[in-house]
């Protein structure tokens, strides 16, 4: 069952309000993920005026995000939101809040990316890509399944983090070999670490989403266990 | 258990509890209760068991029974003609409309306050002191510190204690529907039976009504109507979703307006009904 159980409300204006919710929270997930796959292009092609195209935007996500506030806070004062619209209303809060911090994460992922860009390259980039992909997935998982009201896809989401996770740590035991081998590339790995931690605190964000999500369809949590990915069954040797 | 109703919808549903018990456990049982106004069946094998001590709000869109059941408490239903029972409702593990039960005794263990406040045309003190006169109680000194322990318990005393003497019918609204709670309470009931009692209150009075109640909790088993249904999450523990003479959903008053169980409970507390 949805939260507003496909039924719509006795009063239309409250209808509308909840809908622009819906409306704003998903413009903003569009906005952050876009920054974070332009900041993203911007690494992989060197693109300067790229990165600084992807800064601009921020404001915009910074005014979503107040603007989603301010409706929710209204909604609160005003209806009185109970149950499902009350659950809707608290996760708008708190979804908006953790992409507005997506936004900032991938201008701060520009900005690791503008002072790479006045070095020479490091090195191919194998691992961030994948890392890249990995965590644009679950942001763009994470907003499907705020509008297709999925608890399943949100579990999937916050079980996916581990990946990410294990990615960065690869990554940063590939650099650290770089390091070692001439102090000269020092510079380059530690910029390249931030934003391998920046995409690592994204995907974080992308599943606090998903938990909200999930709460907001539910009305609770599950087991912890739930959110550790199955593994499957140990083979005897 | 909801009985079935042929071609309401409401086939498949049977009570939803989630209750919130009391320390005290329940002391008001409700057992497959049933009434007939005639051949109208209002109520449909409702049960619930009310906690001690403790506050129980009945929502629900009118017509739904709220009123019926809360007047079949105290057997005020019973002046109605072709009124019909079946099931039960035990206080203290006793039916209260089993034969031989004195129905002015069991009234006298439940106050109630209506919608509207109903003060005695006669002065604020005797209002108070009316149900102890009533039992016999002929004390001067035991009628006056029975009324100021009731109006101190209704709040309504630091306003009234030089006025002890007007009539009541001058106080003002809220202060009237107070002084029917000390009424109510004076002899020391075991249960309060609330009716809509803020529906003719403005905003302040409601808030003193409301604050009243979460004083009073504790000290009575409160069960109230309220078609407010912020009033019902704000002022119970337990909130009970009646509707078409049925007990839809009972339980915590926090998951039932946070999280409730049946999309029909949760439809109505959102407004999403009909």
């Amino acid at each position: 069952m949805s939260i507003a159980g496909g039924k719509t409300h006795t009063s239309s204006d409250f209808e509308k309000e909840l809908a622009e919710l819906r409306r704003m929270i998903l413009e903003l997930g569009a906005k952050v993920e876009l920054m974070t796959a332009k900041g993203m292009e911007s690494l992989f092609k060197r693109d300067s005026s790229l990165a600084e195209r992807v800064m601009s935007w921020d404001d915009e996500a910074d005014a979503l995000n107040a603007g989603i506030n301010d409706l929710c806070l209204r909604m609160m004062a005003l209806r009185q939101p109970t149950a499902g619209d009350l659950r809707l209303i608290l996760a708008g809060v708190k979804v908006a809040s953790s992409l507005e911090r997506i936004g900032d994460l991938a201008v701060n992922i520009t900005e690791r990316v503008l002072e790479l860009n006045e070095e020479a390259p490091l090195k191919p980039y194998v691992e961030l890509p994948r890392m890249s992909e990995a965590t644009r997935l679950m942001l763009r998982e994470s907003l499907d399944s705020f509008v297709k009201e999925d608890a399943d896809l949100a579990i999937k989401v916050v079980r996916s983090d581990d990946e990410v996770d294990t990615m960065n740590q690869q990554l940063l035991r590939e650099l650290l070999t770089y390091m070692m081998e001439d102090a000269r590339n020092i510079g380059r790995c530690q910029r390249l670490i931030f934003v391998s931690k920046y995409l690592e605190r994204i995907a974080d964000h992308a599943s606090g989403v998903a938990k909200t999500v999930y709460f907001m369809i539910r009305g609770g949590f599950p087991p912890k266990r739930a959110w550790k990915k199955q593994l499957p069954p140990k083979r005897l040797a | 258990m909801a009985a079935a109703a042929p071609g309401l919808g409401l086939e498949m549903e049977e009570t939803v509890y989630h209750v919130k018990e009391g320390a005290e456990g329940a002391n008001l049982e409700l057992e497959n209760f049933c009434l007939w106004y005639g051949k109208a069946q209002a109520l449909h094998g409702i049960g619930m068991k009310v906690q001690k001590g403790i506050v129980t709000a009945l929502i629900g869109p009118s017509g739904c029974g709220k009123s019926t059941l809360l007047r079949s408490i105290n057997r005020m239903n019973d002046l109605i003609d072709g009124l019909s029972v079946r099931g039960s409702i035990r206080l203290d593990g006793k039916d209260i409309n089993a034969p031989g039960v004195d129905v002015i005794k069991l009234r006298k263990r439940m106050g109630m306050v209506f919608q509207k406040p109903n003060p005695f045309p006669m002065s604020v003190f005797e209002n108070v002191a009316y149900p102890l006169r009533v039992d016999g109680v002929r004390d001067r000194r035991m009628l006056a510190d029975a009324c100021e322990r009731a109006l101190g318990e209704a709040a309504l005393w630091e306003e009234v204690k030089d006025r002890l003497q007007e009539n009541a019918l001058g106080l003002s609204g809220g202060q009237q529907q107070r002084l029917c709670i000390a009424r109510a309470i004076a002899s020391d009931p075991d249960v309060l039976l609330m009716d809509e009692p803020c529906s003719a209150l403005d905003p302040i009075a409601t808030a003193r009504i409301e604050e009243l109640i979460a004083r009073l909790r504790g000290h009575f088993t409160i069960v109230i109507v309220t078609h407010n249904m912020q009033q019902a999450a704000r002022v119970s523990d337990n909130t009970a979703f009646m509707y078409l003479g049925r007990l839809i959903e009972y339980g915590g008053t926090n998951e039932i307006f946070v999280n409730p169980r049946l999309p029909r409970t949760s439809d109505y507390i959102t407004g999403r009904f009909g």
